[in-house]
């Protein structure tokens, strides 16, 4: 078996998205993670953790924990937020090079903040919200750069994520950009939660893009709650905030079958649980227990 | 399970409910027969349990009596966790009872005492106080339609689900002791079917319904309205799924030995809308509901032997299932 399980600061109510202060430190995170026994985690927002590779190195070896990936977000249709996406996603890198994870890969997407129209449209995405055939070269194109130039420079390979209020979330879209971008140097990151709130199958897009699926993140997505939200045309992050994207194993993703594929084609990279918090879940570290305790139900 | 909901009820089931007596001697014709075991049962009733028992949560709209029987039903659905408060009891009706033997493997002989009785009582005003607003989705029968007050509240239910995009799955559920005839069976049911989501039947309640013999003739017919899924019970068989784009699922059964094949389509449905309410695939909930199913044929009743959630996950993994219930 050689699916690892990995979590992230995420799980412990460090939002990519939120401005408020994080309740926990990383060090006591970083405990967390390995308390409730996962193998590995993200990086999270630059900052949360230390940006000095010699202390990132020993804060995760003592712990036995692996650095897996780094979240790096970036406005890909906008030409003019290209160079400090790549800025950012190199310099991600190499902290993670050097502090001693080769292995890690950038996981890029593209910047829900800010894009107004997609954040109303999560969830009942159509093709009329989608980008113009000039918007997709530019995408791509900041795509392809940021992965060849983070491989350059690093060594590191990048996926990318496809996400709820961006230009990449349902499945035609994500066909769309593979078709788009370089499949040697940008692989895709599977989201089951993203795709499953996007209303489409993330076993149907894991088999069109096996090849190119190098990193894994398991979120699950309760049914009844996206189905009011559609009908309320709520925005994405109204649709977060109700916990659309519960703990694994109550929602509608199909994660035994996803399990038997992954296995299958002997997939080697990281599975990383990210889990929103929410009230109704009790403390982030019962949390993390329940979802590891549910991934070993199902072999992993 | 433990995220925010919205609404308060998973399941809203409306219909009947009774008291089974079934004959506690296997094998024996009825007359035979020298003791009874007492359970509770009744379609709606028996998807209520059915449905909490899997974890969901769950209320029942039915009708009982002042009676010991109503005592009887409602004492069991409060242990059970299945919302009682907005049951009526009615001095003038008496709960219904079911009456049977059982002769594995085929022969399971009912009789109903439905006259006059308590569910078939309910009326404008106790939909108006159920919360089919409140609800993921109602669960409604044929055997409502059967009678008023009863027939007029059932459509009034469909049309508040509508109004508050409450799902209903409409069980065909057809007993023809209730209905003067096959015909005026079918001319309701059909109504109902026009207005609802999914629906839930044998090949005899089909062809009751649409007057077809061919089953995919009759789905057709069903398919005029808003109906989106049709889920054929086929038994030993295991079931069919109907959509309305035309595609149709051979879901497979799981191999038992029958002891009882009362309240297993009952206990099918249960699971097929704890997978639909999960927002799983309708051949992933169809293989679920099989298993429940399969579960409640090889024990002696009805509500009383739904299964658990670990229990359908464990008969599953035991039957070869790698893709069983998670998180049970």
């Amino acid at each position: 078996m050689s699916i690892s399980v990995a979590n992230a600061p995420c799980s412990w109510g460090v939002l990519e998205f939120e401005e408020q202060a994080p309740t926990y430190g990383y060090s006591e995170v970083l405990d967390q993670i390995a308390a409730s026994g996962y193998a590995g985690t993200e990086l999270g927002d630059w900052g949360f953790m230390p940006t000095e590779p010699a202390l990132l190195h020993d804060q995760l070896h003592r712990r036995s924990l692996a650095l897996v990936g780094a979240f790096v977000p970036v406005a890909l249709s906008d030409p003019n937020d290209h160079l400090r996406g790549l800025e950012t996603a190199i310099r991600t890198a190499a902290l993670m090079r050097d502090a001693g994870f080769p292995d890690a890969c950038i996981v890029l997407a593209d910047r829900t903040e800010g894009n107004t129209a997609r954040i109303s449209r999560a969830g009942r995405v159509t093709a009329a919200d989608g980008l113009s055939p000039g918007l997709w070269d530019v995408f791509a194109r900041g795509c392809n750069n940021i992965a060849r130039t983070v491989r350059e420079s690093t060594g590191l390979r990048t996926v990318f994520h496809p996400h709820c209020a961006s230009f990449v979330e349902t499945a035609a879209e994500i066909d769309a950009l593979m078709t788009h971008t370089d499949p040697a140097l940008l692989g895709l990151c599977l989201d089951t939660g993203h795709i499953t709130y996007a209303g489409d199958d993330p076993i149907a897009v894991y088999e069109r893009h096996r090849e190119r699926v190098w990193h894994v993140h398991l979120k699950d997505c309760e049914h009844r709650i996206a189905v009011l939200a559609r009908q309320e045309q709520l925005d994405y992050f109204a649709v977060v905030r109700r916990g659309v994207f519960c703990e694994l194993g109550h929602g509608a993703v199909d994660f035994p079958h996803l399990m038997e594929r992954l296995k299958r084609d002997r997939y080697e990279g990281w599975a990383v649980v990210e889990q929103d918090v929410l009230p109704a879940l009790g403390t982030p570290l019962a949390s993390a227990t329940r979802n590891r305790a549910c991934l070993r139900g199902f072999g992993l | 399970m433990s995220t925010l909901h919205e609404r308060d009820y998973d399941v809203l089931c409306m219909g009947r409910s009774s008291i089974d007596l079934y004959a506690h001697e296997i094998g024996v014709p009825i007359t035979g027969v020298r003791s009874f075991d007492a359970y509770v049962g009744g379609c709606a009733t028996n998807v209520s349990v059915g449905t909490r028992r899997l974890g969901l949560r769950s209320a029942l709209l039915t009708g009982v009596g002042t009676d010991q029987v109503g005592d009887f039903v409602l004492d069991f659905l409060q242990r059970e966790g299945v919302d009682i408060r907005f049951i009526p009891r009615f001095a003038d009706r008496r709960t219904s009872a079911v009456i049977m033997a059982i002769q594995p493997p085929d022969r399971f002989p009912l009789t109903f005492y439905r006259d006059n009785c308590a569910d078939i009582g309910l009326s404008i005003d106790d939909v108006r106080r159920a919360p089919v607003a409140g609800s993921h989705l109602l669960f409604l029968t044929g055997t409502g339609l059967s009678l008023e007050p009863s027939r007029t509240a059932t459509m009034l239910a469909a049309e508040l689900a509508r109004e508050a995009r409450t799902a209903i799955l409409l069980d065909l559920d057809y007993r023809p002791s209730v209905w003067p005839s096959v015909e005026a069976f079918g001319v309701h049911v059909r109504a109902l079917a026009a207005v609802s989501d999914l629906s839930v039947g044998t090949e005899e309640e089909l062809q009751a319904a649409t007057g077809e013999s061919d089953p995919s003739r009759g789905v057709a017919k069903l398919f005029g309205g808003r109906l989106e899924l049709f889920i054929l019970k086929r038994g030993g068989a295991g079931c069919r799924v109907y959509r309305r784009d035309g595609i149709t699922l051979d879901v497979p059964p799981f191999k038992i030995e029958v002891l009882n094949v009362l309240g297993a389509g009952d206990a099918f449905a249960s699971g097929f809308i704890y997978g639909h309410l999960r927002g799983w695939p309708a051949e992933r909930a169809g293989r679920f509901g099989n298993a429940v199913g399969a579960i409640v044929v090889t024990r002696h009743g009805c509500a009383n032997f739904m299964p658990s959630l670990a229990e359908v996950h464990t008969f599953m993994v035991e039957h070869g299932e790698t893709a069983a219930a998670d998180r049970a």
